[in-house]
């Protein structure tokens, strides 16, 4: 970003008439500030909500650090392997911490780890219903959301038509109920429903309600079990090459994220309905091994032609018209395996075996580029993994082989070459023919099939307000892909580089560009050959507080590729008082964006629990304004509205979800309640 | 202080040969396995191999010093990189010899440059280099120029250092020959970052006067006195380096390969000795 285009920046800036609403911030700065890493790595499918959720919790209850097991520093996700190893080696060393201050006396621990890290740890002590086993069921925490949201203006799948015209099926509404309950450490009871703009409420398609419904009861510390949970569950392990359901970040600008941190068994909390597994599974511990044995029985959503068999799973979750209503758990799949993790002086070697079995066969690839893919009704999985230290060095790795196809494996490190200095690298190499249903390894693509690449990154803190994150990867895809008629190779180039003058202030240059194959088909050509496309991004993004509690963040960002160019300028206003019933946020954003391709992401605030990504298109203005107001200790309210005008369309949208005119708006409104 | 030379020497019967032309003149010299891991990122790096990348390095030459260099540019070609050296220390200068040759059986490229450095006072060092070249293709002949280099060291605290070299300053080239062959003004500018005494990083831009920038990324990292790891990136078409060098008592070896994905993978070795 240039300095021109910063000055520019400031001149839209002040040129912007404010309009200052009392509104409120409601996702947590901790949070944000976390998020913020990952923000490189934004897809529209992205699905945060699982580390959200980790981290408000650990937000409202602190982590013991002093306590604090691999798994749940882990879960952070703020910390590093090396870090990690280094903070319990410390702990093991010196005896527990009496003040976080030692955090600085760390290896690897530098002042913006420890800043990210501090909202969520403590010294303190656990929870004082640990261990009571007899306490009784009132005892404990009931948590309970209840959201609503709809969008203003008609969809066209809404409206009257003739029969012979497909319509949703229910109200624009969207509601969501989620309920938890925890009673110490021992017992997490989790339920959650949603229903989908558009799909049946309460009638004779869904007699039940809502459409989705997920629940957990997990036990902790029963005898030798760890863990139990019952009901819906995510299994993570090693490096994510063989089974990993969930979140599972890919590259971002936080250089140790290449070093996936595994979590095992937890509990589903999201109302996601793709990936996650439902029936029974357990955490068992024996000396320095651990077990997960683990049985998962579910319908999905597949199309299905009688005689062929599966030709697609439908992950979406929407059954709001009667062609969506008949792809509805139309296939059984079961999946039962097992995780092994050995741990001796500090190497962790982990086995994962499980099998996956269809009621109905799936079809193989039609096509050239996807005749590889996944044919016949059951696969068996099986991978090795490995991470230890030695000196000042984080090795990581998996390798993974299906019943049919070729193995795919990875291998990393993560060295700590100075105090101010990281270095990381990753070969990877996961051939065409390597099946997986659950795998989240590093890759540039989607999934962990037809790739091979290098990637080789540097975190440089040059001074203590100063860091610079960088990375470049090269990859190629041995075989053709989706719109990509040839074997193609690219590339990717990461740069962010943070100014943080003090706690609160925040300035961040970001550029990122990416090199990759892409069909071009000339007029009159009988088939597309492939050229190289390269797409730039350009963003500057500063935070700072206005008065104690007003803060603001600005954003400019801007993309090329090829002809196409996407470009958004975006203002927020944060209010957060230290002390008051209100807080809240509002938004205005500038965006023109010429093309699809060109569209560009950016977080922005929600609801608790529902942190969104916008993904800007078209031309338009776009506002919303954030609120939160506690109605009294544990009982919060939340208001949201959000508006969208295009200036450069007549209609919104397209198919069913096609509304007329140029404006596109939306309510959200969220109770919680605590008790 | 900027020296011309002007080429009086005339080529009736040579042709162009692409490929050749096209690569950069800097890719006719060997940079060593050194300089050759970190990208290529010469300018801002003292070794022997200085006397191609900024001769103002070669003030870091603290005993007589030999070296050697042999660089396979492209495996898929059969393009070749052979070059060998020989610097004295005297005093405040270093005098430095270096005759490099590179190319194939049908095209061949020689140069032979000498070069000194002088250091004014601790941390700042200039120097200058003339060059005499000659461009053989058997099947028509042959053509030759001289050009000059200059380049500058210093040593902005303990930690950073800055570079600056521009070769060809006298920006001779072939034109008046039939090959009518440019021959590019390269002006590099690098920053260095001694982040511990185990680690370097370096960071540098090279500019030709028809090119888009070029910016380069190059890392060392001294796992132990005896053995270094290196790594490099340059940008504009992104090529990727790695290396490692051996030190035993005055004898060090140097090994590098580059890969880069249009062209392909290359290797380059370098010995040393100190006497």
């Amino acid at each position: 970003m240039s300095f021109k285009n910063a000055i520019w920046m400031f001149i839209l800036l002040f040129a912007t008439p404010f309009t200052w609403v009392n509104a409120q911030v409601d996702i947590d700065p901790d949070i944000a500030q976390v998020l913020g890493y990952l923000e490189s790595s934004v897809q529209e499918t992205s699905n945060f909500d699982e580390l959200i959720d980790r981290l408000t919790q650990y937000k409202a209850q602190p982590l013991n650090i002093n306590k604090a097991s691999e798994t749940e520093l882990q879960e952070l996700w703020v910390l590093g392997p090396m870090q990690i190893h280094a903070l319990q080696t410390h702990i093991t060393a010196n005896g527990p911490m009496i003040d976080l201050l030692e955090l600085q006396s760390i290896d690897y621990f530098d002042s913006q780890t420890i800043r990210l890290l501090l909202p969520f740890v403590q010294l303190g002590f656990n929870n004082p219903f640990s261990g009571k086993k007899l306490a009784s069921f009132f005892s404990g925490n009931h948590d309970l959301i209840v959201r609503y949201r709809q969008d203003l203006q008609r969809e066209q799948g809404y409206l009257p038509g003739d029969s012979s015209q497909n319509r949703f099926l229910g109200g624009p509404q969207h509601v969501l109920i989620r309920y938890r309950y925890t009673l110490g450490k021992n017992l997490l009871v989790g339920l959650q429903a949603e229903k989908d703009p558009g799909e049946s409420f309460f009638n004779k398609h869904q007699s039940l309600g809502f459409d989705f419904v997920s629940g957990h009861v997990e036990l902790k510390q029963v005898g030798p079990f760890k863990k139990m949970v019952f009901g819906d569950y995510n299994l993570q392990f090693g490096e994510g090459l063989s089974l990993w359901s969930g979140i599972g970040f890919g590259k971002s600008s936080l250089l140790s994220s290449i070093a996936k941190q595994e979590i095992g068994l937890r509990s589903y909390s999201s109302v996601n309905e793709g990936f996650f597994f439902r029936g029974l599974a357990t955490q068992i511990a024996v000396k320095g091994v651990q077990i997960i044995p683990f049985y998962s029985n579910r319908n999905l959503d597949a199309s299905v032609q009688d005689s062929a068999g599966i030709s697609s799973v439908n992950l979406s979750g929407l059954h709001r018209t009667t062609s969506e209503l008949a792809y509805k758990k139309t296939v059984n799949q079961q999946v039962y395996g097992t995780a092994l993790t050995y741990k001796i002086h500090g190497v962790s070697v982990g086995l994962t075996g499980y099998h996956t079995q269809f009621n109905r066969n799936f079809q193989g690839g039609q096509d050239p580029y996807n005749q590889f893919k996944f044919s016949g009704n059951s696969l068996s999985n099986f991978s090795v993994n490995y991470h230890f230290s030695v000196a000042n060095t984080y090795y990581f790795g998996e390798i993974a082989k299906a019943s049919v196809g070729k193995s795919a494996y990875l291998v990393g490190l993560l060295s700590s070459l100075s105090p101010t200095v990281t270095l990381g690298l990753l070969y990877r190499n996961y051939p065409v023919s390597y099946p997986s249903f659950y795998n989240a390894a590093i890759a540039e693509s989607s999934s962990s099939s037809n790739e091979k690449g290098f990637y080789s990154g540097l975190a440089v803190k040059f001074h203590p307000k100063w860091e610079w994150n960088f990375y470049t990867d090269v990859f190629s895809f041995p075989w053709l892909g989706f719109g990509v008629n040839a074997p193609a190779n690219g590339s990717e180039i990461l740069s962010l580089v943070s100014y943080k003058p003090n706690k609160t202030c925040q300035l961040q240059l970001f550029y990122q560009r990416t090199q990759k194959a892409q069909n071009v088909l000339e007029p009159d050509a009988q088939m597309a050959y492939t050229q190289p496309r390269v797409q730039q991004k350009y963003r500057l993004d500063f935070r700072y507080p206005l008065t104690r509690n007003f803060a603001m963040h600005h954003r400019v960002e801007m993309i090329r590729r090829g002809q196409e160019q996407g470009f958004v300028l975006l203002h927020d206003l944060v209010y957060q008082p230290l002390q008051s019933k209100f807080s809240g946020n509002m938004r205005m954003a500038v965006f023109n964006v010429s093309d699809y391709d060109a569209r560009i992401y950016a977080f922005q605030n929600d609801v608790l629990y529902s942190y969104s990504i916008e993904a800007y298109q078209n031309r338009g203005f776009q506002f919303y304004v954030n609120t939160r107001y506690t109605l009294r200790k544990g009982l919060d309210f939340w208001l949201r509205y959000e508006s969208k005008r295009y200036t450069n369309l007549s209609s919104v949208g397209s198919g069913l979800s096609t509304i007329d005119g140029n404006h596109q708006s939306e309510v959200k409104i969220q109770l919680r309640y605590q008790f | 202080m900027i020296i011309s030379f002007y080429n009086n020497l005339k080529m009736k019967y040579l042709v162009i040969i692409g490929i050749l032309f096209s690569l950069k003149l800097n890719a006719q010299q060997n940079m060593g396995g050194r300089l050759g891991a970190m990208a290529e990122t010469g300018v801002v790096l003292a070794d022997a191999w200085s006397i191609n990348a900024n001769q103002a390095g070669m003030r870091s030459i603290i005993k007589p010093v030999l070296a050697v260099a042999y660089q396979r540019n492209v495996f898929s070609t059969q393009i070749v990189t052979q070059s060998a050296t020989f610097q004295l220390p005297v005093k405040a200068y270093t005098l430095g010899v270096v005759l490099s040759n590179y190319g194939f059986e049908a095209y061949k490229a020689q140069q032979f440059g000498i070069a000194l450095a002088k250091s004014f006072g601790p941390t700042l060092s200039a120097a200058m280099r003339f060059n005499y070249h000659q461009i053989q293709i058997p099947a028509y002949g042959k053509a030759s120029t001289y050009s000059a280099d200059v380049g500058f060291l210093y040593q902005f605290s303990k930690r950073i250092g800055i570079g600056a070299h521009v070769q060809n300053v006298s920006n001779s080239s072939f034109a008046n020959t039939a090959t009518n062959s440019p021959m590019p003004l390269l002006i590099d500018f690098g920053l260095s970052y001694k982040s511990t005494d185990q680690l370097l990083l370096v960071a540098s831009l090279q500019q030709s006067l028809n090119h888009i920038p070029q910016p380069k990324l190059g890392i060392e990292y001294q796992l132990i006195p005896a053995l270094a790891l290196r790594g490099g990136l340059s940008f504009n078409e992104l090529k990727q380096f790695a290396g490692i060098g051996f030190k035993i008592k005055k004898m060090c070896f140097d090994w590098s390969i580059s890969s880069q994905n249009a062209v392909g993978a290359g290797s380059q070795i370098s010995l040393q000795y100190e006497f």
